[in-house]
């Protein structure tokens, strides 16, 4: 039972920093229409950018994360200028997007395969101190990442909901086309969109990489968990992203218990693959009229 | 203007004829040239790899080049063949006609160019592990690379030498090669009526595999065996650690990349590899200190060279100077092949980490 029990508890720590994944993923998803698939890229991106820091810059740990964070929605302001935007402009189909987006995946991925290798690089060196509770036991980064990755989601929640600016760019996701009707900046709102989904993406990625390593392949594999959180949950409600991303660790934390690790993918993809057949809004998903689609 | 013409026409014959005389004697030259395929993985995610094992390849051609007593000399046509069998095949298509000879980096690619390598006759050094079956089944294909049954065989050895009556656990990479390696560890321990008390496994791109050693240790192991590559390997191996396990950990790699390990348990921790002197890949390029994949390109292109330089430019040639080839001198000792491509290693090694990072041999090759 205690074996069950720590599982869940793994599965809702890792369930936090894959919530802000899935905002990553779901705000670009929702508001811009691109399946977003350089957030892969930024996931790694942001990683190593920490690793250079540290390692070829000699900098601290906390002087490096900000200028990292810094670094990594400038990237995401990079991909929205240099790609996104001149597609969105040209008017063309979401489908030669995803395929740019998936470029940028494959170029920097391979970039950092070449520039730091495919060995398996460490940021932190030494283990982490271990808290021990009923003969449950929770690492301090893993504490660390529920926290600052609970704060950062909750937090754009909470604007969402309650700032004018950012339920701009909720209401997007709905009325696209109402945006530049309503004399609003189209650019500088889809600009912002990017900016906010790479800080989101920023903030796990800095905290993963320090818990466990870069491998400059990882990318994908986060990037596919974030959007099956998204769809899982429902495209149309924030709080069901970070629902559903919490759902599908505890998953996948509860298959291995029950059968292997070996079956963490197929769980995860049948959840989406079943969800979608019988709950094609996801489980929390808002039902719209057929106007609305 | 017509002294002009006159000049303009002298000009163009003697510069077309310069040209013509220019590629004679390049052609001549390149007779005395053998060329060798190398299809390599030069972009991609294995590009840094197969840029090592290319820097390796390359440092040997030096050597063999220099050599006044050797007649014949000899380079590679370089291909970049992406891992992937596609680009493999294309590769292949293009140097076919010009080269009697590959070497090739990837088990992918050379379980892909397998049965056109066996319809052409064309002996291939395979610098990086392919399968037993691909091996076996074709001739012309010559193994450079440990299989892994010949290194499972080795770890599962000292496993059961010298930790008899433990609670022996399984971690392993989910891969045909996984499974390879715990059919021998499986089937040794049975030999000496013993089973494993717990297995588990993790993907190669597993950043996450907490969970996997949590219920691994629930077990209560005394030896866990790790077999495994990549992000999953790693961070397998420090879930182990930080989830306080401080038994035995027995795995296939040198983990000195990862410091984490060394600090807290390197008196329990121990790795079966060729044991390989790298003082001459150092000399020429300090960069390649513990870079295995340089070495294995640098012994490669040595015994492709040398057995090209014995037997001539006939493909059918070349594949039985390869069988035949006995104990030859290399950073890992004297190697030899059998008809099948099988390699020889003889100095396979069992090494326990040490608290300073190094490594000190405790199990030495028979």
């Amino acid at each position: 039972m205690t074996l069950l029990l720590q599982l869940f508890i793994n599965g809702l720590v890792q369930g936090m920093p894959l919530a802000c994944l899935a905002v990553g993923f779901g705000l670009v998803y929702r508001s811009l229409k691109i399946f977003h698939l350089a957030m892969g890229a930024e996931f790694i991106l942001t990683g190593y950018i920490l690793y250079a820091l540290m390692n070829w810059f000699n900098m601290g740990l906390m002087s490096a994360i900000p200028l990292t964070i810094i670094l990594a929605v400038a990237f995401g302001a990079a991909i929205e200028k240099g790609v996104y935007l001149p597609f969105f402009n040209q008017k063309s189909s979401a489908g030669v997007t995803m395929i740019a987006s998936l470029g940028v995946m494959i170029i920097v991925e391979n970039v950092i395969a070449l520039i730091f290798g495919n060995n398996v690089k460490s940021i932190s060196t030494d283990l982490e101190p271990i808290y021990l509770w009923h003969g449950l036991k929770i690492t301090r980064i893993q504490l660390i990442q529920f926290l600052i990755c609970g704060i950062c989601f909750g937090g754009l929640g909470y604007l969402i909901h309650r700032s004018k600016w950012f339920k701009v760019i909720w209401a997007m996701g709905d009325q696209p086309k109402l945006v530049p009707v309503m004399g609003l900046p189209l650019n500088t709102i889809r600009l912002v969109i990017m900016c906010l989904a790479a800080f989101m993406v920023a903030v796990p990625s800095v905290l993963i990489g320090y818990d466990v390593g870069l491998e400059p392949h990882t990318g994908m594999s986060y990037l596919l968990t974030a959007s099956v959180a998204v769809f899982f949950g429902g495209l149309d409600r924030y709080w069901a992203w970070g629902i559903g991303a919490i759902c599908v660790a505890i998953l996948q934390s509860v298959v291995v218990w029950l059968f292997s690790g070996e079956w963490i993918s197929f769980v995860t993809f049948a959840i989406l693959v079943f969800v979608l057949l019988f709950k094609p809004n996801g489980l929390f998903g808002v039902r719209k009229r057929m106007e609305e689609e | 203007m017509k002294k002009l013409l006159w000049v303009l026409v002298v000009l163009i014959i003697v510069a077309f004829g310069g040209r013509a005389w220019y590629l004679h004697k390049q052609s001549v030259a390149e007779k005395d040239v053998v060329k060798i395929g190398a299809l390599l993985p030069l972009t991609g995610p294995t590009a840094r790899d197969g840029m090592d094992a290319l820097a390796g390849m390359k440092i040997a051609l030096e050597e063999i080049n220099r050599d006044p007593t050797s007649n014949t000399k000899i380079d590679i046509w370089v291909e970049d063949n992406k891992f992937s069998v596609p680009a493999s095949l294309a590769a292949f298509h293009k140097l076919n006609n010009s080269v009697p000879a590959f070497i090739t980096f990837g088990a992918v690619p050379v379980n892909g160019l397998a049965s056109l390598l066996k319809a052409n006759h064309k002996p291939t050094i395979s610098l990086v592990n392919a399968e037993d079956a691909t091996i076996y089944s074709t001739p012309e294909i010559f193994r450079a690379w440990i299989s892994i049954s010949k290194q499972a065989g080795v770890i599962a050895e000292f496993v059961t030498k010298n930790f008899k009556d433990s609670r022996i656990a399984f971690l392993k990479i989910k891969s045909i090669d996984g499974d390879s390696f715990e059919n021998v560890l499986t089937t040794q321990l049975a030999g000496i009526g013993q089973e494993l008390v717990a297995k588990e496994t993790f993907a190669v791109t597993d950043i996450e595999t907490r969970n996997q050693v949590i219920k691994l240790l629930d077990k209560n192991p005394d030896v866990v065996v790790v077999y495994g590559f990549a992000q999953g390997y790693i961070a397998a191996l420090n879930s182990l650690l930080e989830q306080g396990y401080k038994g035995a950990i027995i795995t296939n790699q040198d983990v000195q990349m990862n410091h984490k390990l060394i600090a807290n348990n390197a008196a329990g921790i121990y790795f079966g590899m060729p044991n390989y002197d790298f003082s001459k890949l150092i000399k020429s390029n300090p960069d390649l200190a513990d870079n295995l994949f340089a070495a294995f390109g640098y012994e490669g292109m040595r015994i492709m060279a040398k057995v090209i330089q014995q037997n001539g430019t006939d493909s059918a040639k070349i594949r039985e100077g390869l069988a035949n080839l006995k104990d030859f001198e290399t950073g890992f000792g004297k190697i030899s092949y059998d008809e099948q491509g099988e390699i020889h290693l003889p100095n396979f090694v069992i090494k326990q980490m040490q608290a300073d990072g190094s490594a000190k041999i405790v199990k030495e090759s028979e």
